[in-house]
């Protein structure tokens, strides 16, 4: 209800808004008191085709149809907009005989003579019409003038500048910006923006103000109604999708439980010709598998086949969206297995991580005597998601697990990685020599986890070449051959450890002698007399590592 | 009859499991979360409680701790979650769950569960 308050103020404002503009727009431009004499011989056939040229507005060609044949005496009354702009123009257009007049405040002739030698009393004519205007114009004219100089009273643009700007550099800066559009502003937009500057200068500022308003209103109104459209319509899907879910649910547990026959199905399950309750389907069977295992499995892909909700799913994995098409697999690997074996082979070296993710796991969920065969035809990276989610399938569906060693030699380092560590959670000490290499490779991650296999195997072969290796590496491994030392170091390594507890950092200094210490008695007792030395923190390291909290 | 009592914010588990325990010939009552199965505790005579462990307002262990707060509360308590991580499991067991089931669970395992548990009781 508060949202439909809002609205009806809005409304209101906007209604007022709309008196204000009428009371406005009773308003007349007020043209610049300029004259243009026309010198050259061009035809009235220029002028009217000048007038009908896109910077006159619908009401410059009125004046063009009531001009008549002689052209002259029009009036500018009921014109309003970019007057000054085509008074520039006009006199560019270097048209014969034609010259503007302005009657009065508000209003302006355009004037077209029928030959040269008639032009100079007409002229004198007019301009002797406007140094006494009440002449021939009685009452009315005096009453249409009070009418019209009503808003006036109010503080206009030009006025605004009057305060600070003589009237000369006042009508300087109008021509400066009328100049700077034509050159500068985009052949749409310059009408606007001549529109722009005559409001500035001639309506009073206000009017501007109430154009801002009103334009942040309707603004505000429409995101209200963009908003309002929005929720209603996502509340509007949930409500649909809850109602059918549960009338899914209730049909499929009634099969699935045996009290009702696939006939009886068919006929209760309402609307699934649309394809949006097709989706709701397939989201209630998602449902079930990811619950329900045993005996309630085998209905699952049954029912998807069965109402031909694969082909949804096969829409989706074969469309252009990267969401989609995820979705779609997903989709198939669960619950349509069968044709979704046959499209996870392309898409597991798919571009983008997602979809490539997305077939990965699946192909593992489906190839179950060898899940990993992708990893040797894998030319893009593998994910830590799929890594991740690799290691929960091989636990969660006891998944048989493949040598790693094989994709040990892989050309992405991810894949060298993912084997390293599989090795390492696995045990596989049938691949040492495939390890000790890794211990070359470039990539630092591979070197760190050939170290770490090296510590958590226990590869006593490996500790000379990881030694060697120390002087070369970065931090991080380096301390992770210190900590390998600790577990398979022996005492030809304590010379080696007591090198980095004399020059090496404070955090390599604390790991090189938690590793003597642990090692053997030996090594204790070499600390100890090591932290007799002079200048010697050995003590309080001891007592670090000593100290059950660390 | 006996009377078992599922919490379980999953709609679709909820009415799976009050289907199959009904169909061995217990009485079921049925909770969206762990307050409502509080409140449905009350008055009622309840030989077995199965509980999700994440649900709203009041979780899993969260219903398991108050429970146990009644020094006379005897009603088993199995929990069935998708979070089968050895630590939730010891989590559970300490604060008083006598079994825990991870989903996706087999039905045919759940009844035989349920039917040692309740003969547990006795």
């Amino acid at each position: 209800m508060s949202d439909f308050t809002s609205v009806k103020l809005i409304f209101t404002i906007t209604l007022v808004f709309c008196f204000t503009f009428s009371v406005f727009s009773e308003n007349k431009p007020v043209f610049d008191k300029s004259f243009f004499p026309n010198t050259s011989s061009k035809s009235s056939r220029h002028l009217n085709s000048f007038i009908s040229k896109k910077t006159f507005d619908a009401d410059v060609k009125e004046f063009n149809n009531t001009a008549g044949s002689d052209g002259a005496g029009t009036d500018f009354t009921k014109l309003s907009g970019t007057h000054t702009y085509t008074a520039l123009r006009l006199e560019r257009t270097e048209l014969p005989n034609v010259f503007l007049h302005v009657v009065d405040e508000d209003s302006i002739q355009v004037n077209q003579l029928e030959s040269e030698e008639d032009s100079t009393q007409k002229r004198e004519q007019l301009i002797a019409n406007q140094n006494n205007p009440k002449t021939d114009n009685s009452k009315e004219n005096s009453e249409l003038q009070k009418k019209k100089n009503f808003p006036r009273s109010l503080l206009t643009g030009e006025k605004l500048l009057h305060i600070f700007l003589s009237d000369a550099k006042a009508e300087k800066l109008k021509k400066e910006l009328i100049i700077y559009g034509e050159n500068h502003v985009p052949q749409n937009f310059r009408n606007f923006y001549f529109a722009l500057i005559d409001l500035f200068f001639q309506y009073p500022v206000i009017f501007v103000f109430v154009i801002f308003i009103f334009i942040f209103i309707i603004n505000i109104i429409s995101v209200i109604l963009i908003l309002n459209y929005t929720v209603r319509r996502k509340n509007h899907k949930a409500r649909y999708a809850e109602v059918y879910e549960r009338m899914y649910e209730e049909v499929l547990l009634s099969y699935i439980f045996g009290e009702i026959e696939w006939d009886k199905v068919l006929v209760r399950l309402q609307k699934i010709n649309k394809h949006r309750n097709r989706r709701i389907l397939t989201s209630v069977l998602l449902n079930f598998h990811e619950n329900l295992k045993g005996e309630v499995e085998k209905f699952i892909p049954e029912i998807f086949y069965n109402l031909g909700l694969y082909k949804d799913s096969l829409k989706l994995a074969n469309s252009f969206n990267s969401y989609k098409k995820a979705q779609g697999i997903r989709e198939l690997t669960y619950l349509y297995p069968k044709g979704a074996k046959e499209i996870v082979e392309k898409y597991v070296n798919y571009s983008d991580d997602m979809v490539r993710a997305e077939a990965q796991m699946a192909y593992i969920r489906l190839n179950q005597k060898n899940p990993f065969e992708f990893l040797s035809n894998l030319t893009k990276p593998i994910t830590r998601w799929t890594q991740l989610s690799a290691f929960y399938m091989i636990r969660l569906y006891q998944l048989p697990v493949p040598s790693f060693s094989n994709y040990l030699y892989s050309n992405h380092p991810t894949i060298k990685n993912f084997s390293l560590q599989m090795i390492t959670y696995f045990q596989q000490l049938e691949n040492i020599p495939e390890i000790l290499d890794m211990l070359n490779s470039r990539v630092e991650r591979t070197r760190y986890l050939s170290y770490k296999a090296v510590n958590d195997l226990r590869l006593y072969e490996g500790r000379v070449s990881i030694r060697k290796k120390y002087r070369k590496e970065t931090y991080k491994n380096k301390l992770e051959i210190i900590k390998a030392l600790k577990n398979i170091g022996t005492e030809e390594d304590f010379q080696f450890l007591e090198i980095i507890i004399k020059s090496e950092s404070v955090s390599l200094k604390l790991e090189a002698c938690r590793s003597m210490y642990f090692m053997n008695q030996e090594g204790r007792e070499r600390l100890v007399k090591m932290s007799k030395e002079p200048n010697s923190d050995i003590e309080q390291f001891i007592a670090h590592i000593t100290d059950n909290r660390n | 009859m006996k009377r078992i009592l599922v919490a379980e914010d999953n709609r679709l588990i909820l009415e799976t499991v009050a289907r199959s325990l009904s169909k061995e010939g217990y009485d079921i009552i049925k909770a969206d979360d762990g307050k409502d199965c509080m409140d449905k505790m009350a008055g009622n005579q309840i030989d077995l409680i199965i509980t999700d462990l994440y649900m709203p307002n009041l979780n899993g262990l969260e219903l398991i701790s108050l429970l146990h707060k009644d020094i006379n509360f005897r009603t088993p308590i199995m929990v069935l979650s998708v979070a089968g991580a050895e630590e939730n499991v010891m989590k559970a067991f300490n604060m008083g769950a006598d079994d825990f089931m991870v989903k996706p669970f087999s039905l045919n395992e759940l009844n035989v569960r349920v039917k040692k548990l309740l003969a547990m009781k006795n």
